[in-house]
């Protein structure tokens, strides 16, 4: 009798330390969010206005960006979902430290920013979050569709071609895609291109368009691991 | 023995301090800021779709002081991405400096793209006659440089109007040719029917918005005589529909006149 308890102790004993094991490596206890108001916010007063003009050290044309509105994680979101009926998700999992957070409305899309130190704007934030919310969002066969395309070209050549106004036209190959690689979780399908500096991530879920990136010193890893939470 | 050993360090430490001097002291290049007046097509309010985005801009040719940094270009956009970072691809035509080829100050047609899923990330296609005909500018993550094409696309002509389109041919069912292929994309100036440079491999490629900007790098460069009309945004079915919404931009010291959605008048310099 007495042997059986202990076998079945021991039995509980090892299932609950690979559940630990398993728990902690898909999300590790001290990231898990509990909710948006967990965070701080970024800016300095609610709703405040963001311009951001956009300067290189070279003379390349560029886009100007447009105006964006600021918000608390928790106001942005309920914000949005005022607007729209629906909100974008934030990921489930963050890398630890990451206490900052803020929402940017503005420019045709919602930006969702997580970082370790208060930021100016969303330029500077460790994880961006841009979020289109579509009205008549792609079909899920669509969604599907494009991605398997996708897998079958995850590299290609980068061609440029020129037609003069005689018509004659000019091909160039100058370089080549970053290879991007796929992975699905439950019913959405994730698309990274982990060797582009910043690694980028895009997907759709709920007729939401997603492209998150992250900065250094956060890793690819670290953009895997966000993208993943954000699928379940 | 003891002076020797004394000069010997004392020739390490002259040694050291040059080494690190000429690290320090390298040339910092000034950032170049941009100052717009024009407008953005703003999708969010309508969740609309943006395949593609047409204009018609008038070509001026105002002085630029002659500085390799001094340029003013005239075009219109799509967006794929603000964060985390801005990823474009434009059309239109520039006068000024030439990035990373020399300074040329002259009238140019340009398409360019920048691209984080892409490598070189950058590249700009720039128009010309002579011997700095089309010139190809890459930025890549080893550095940057150009070259030349064995083709001339003209040049525009100031105080003439030229047509500037960008389209995704993915998304619309009419292009001809169509194009399965969801990271081409196709710049056309003036002939409508013919791309004039065309983009394969940009990512992400889902277009969040349009733009048509007057930019300048410098406030004296004056941009009076700014003219963009018949906005358009391309349709997935139908060919297109003039801009139904926009939301202005104007940096001082440029002015702005909104005459419509699809169309604007900009001014002014100091």
């Amino acid at each position: 009798m007495r042997k059986k308890i202990l076998i079945s102790i021991l039995f509980l004993l090892i299932v609950g330390f690979y559940i630990t094991i398993l728990t902690g490596f898909l999300y590790p206890l001290h990231n898990i969010l509990i909710n948006e108001n967990n965070f701080l916010y970024g800016g300095e007063t609610e709703g405040e206005i963001i311009q951001i003009n956009l300067h290189t050290d070279s003379i390349i044309t560029m886009p100007a960006i447009p105006q964006f509105t600021r918000f608390s994680l928790s106001n942005g979101l309920t914000k949005v979902t005022r607007n729209y009926g629906k909100a974008p998700i934030i990921p489930k999992w963050l890398p630890e430290g990451m206490v900052y957070a803020d929402v940017y409305i503005g420019g045709g899309v919602v930006i969702t920013t997580f970082s370790d130190s208060k930021t100016v704007d969303f330029t500077s934030a460790k994880i961006t979050i841009q979020a289109v919310v579509y009205e008549n969002p792609p079909s899920e066969a669509t969604i599907l569709q494009e991605y398997e395309y996708e897998k079958q070209h995850p590299q290609e050549d980068i061609v440029v071609t020129v037609t003069d106004p005689s018509g004659n036209i000019y091909n160039s190959t100058i370089g080549r895609t970053y290879p991007k690689t796929f992975f699905d979780v439950g019913n959405i399908h994730i698309t990274l291109i982990a060797e582009s500096q910043p690694p980028i991530a895009y997907f759709w879920k709920n007729g939401i368009y997603y492209l998150v990136g992250v900065r250094s010193p956060l890793t690819s890893q670290d953009l895997i691991d966000i993208v993943k939470s954000m699928g379940d | 023995m003891q002076i020797n050993k004394s000069i010997t360090s004392l020739f390490v430490i002259i040694l050291t301090c040059a080494i690190l001097g000429s690290l320090v002291v390298q040339p910092v290049q000034a950032p170049v800021i941009r100052y717009y007046a024009g407008y953005f097509f703003n999708r969010y309010t309508y969740n609309t779709h943006v395949p593609g985005v047409y204009g018609q801009i008038i070509c001026i040719d105002p002085y630029i002081p002659t500085q390799e940094t001094n340029m003013i270009s005239q075009w219109v956009t799509i967006i794929t991405s603000y964060v985390p970072e801005v990823n474009w691809v434009q059309v239109g035509y520039r006068k000024g400096g030439i990035p990373y080829g020399g300074y040329y100050n002259g009238l140019r047609y340009f398409a360019e793209y920048y691209s984080t899923g892409t490598n070189p990330y950058y590249v700009n296609i720039v128009s010309g006659s002579g011997s700095q005909k089309d010139m190809k500018i890459f930025r890549n993550t080893t550095g940057e440089y150009w070259q030349y094409l064995t083709t001339s696309s003209g040049q525009p002509t100031s105080g003439q109007w030229h047509n500037y389109a960008v389209r995704h041919p993915y998304e619309l069912s009419w292009e001809i040719p169509p194009s399965t292929d969801r990271t081409e994309f196709r710049t056309f100036k003036d002939n409508m029917g013919a791309s004039w440079v065309t983009y394969k491999g940009i990512s992400p490629y889902n277009i969040i918005d349009a733009q048509a900007f007057s930019e300048t790098t410098v406030v004296s460069i004056y941009m009076t005589g700014t003219h963009f009309r018949e906005l358009h945004i391309y349709d997935t079915t139908l060919y297109y529909y003039y801009w139904n919404h926009h939301v202005p931009k104007n940096d001082w010291p440029y002015t702005l006149t909104q005459t419509s959605d699809k169309e604007f008048y900009a001014n002014g310099g100091a």
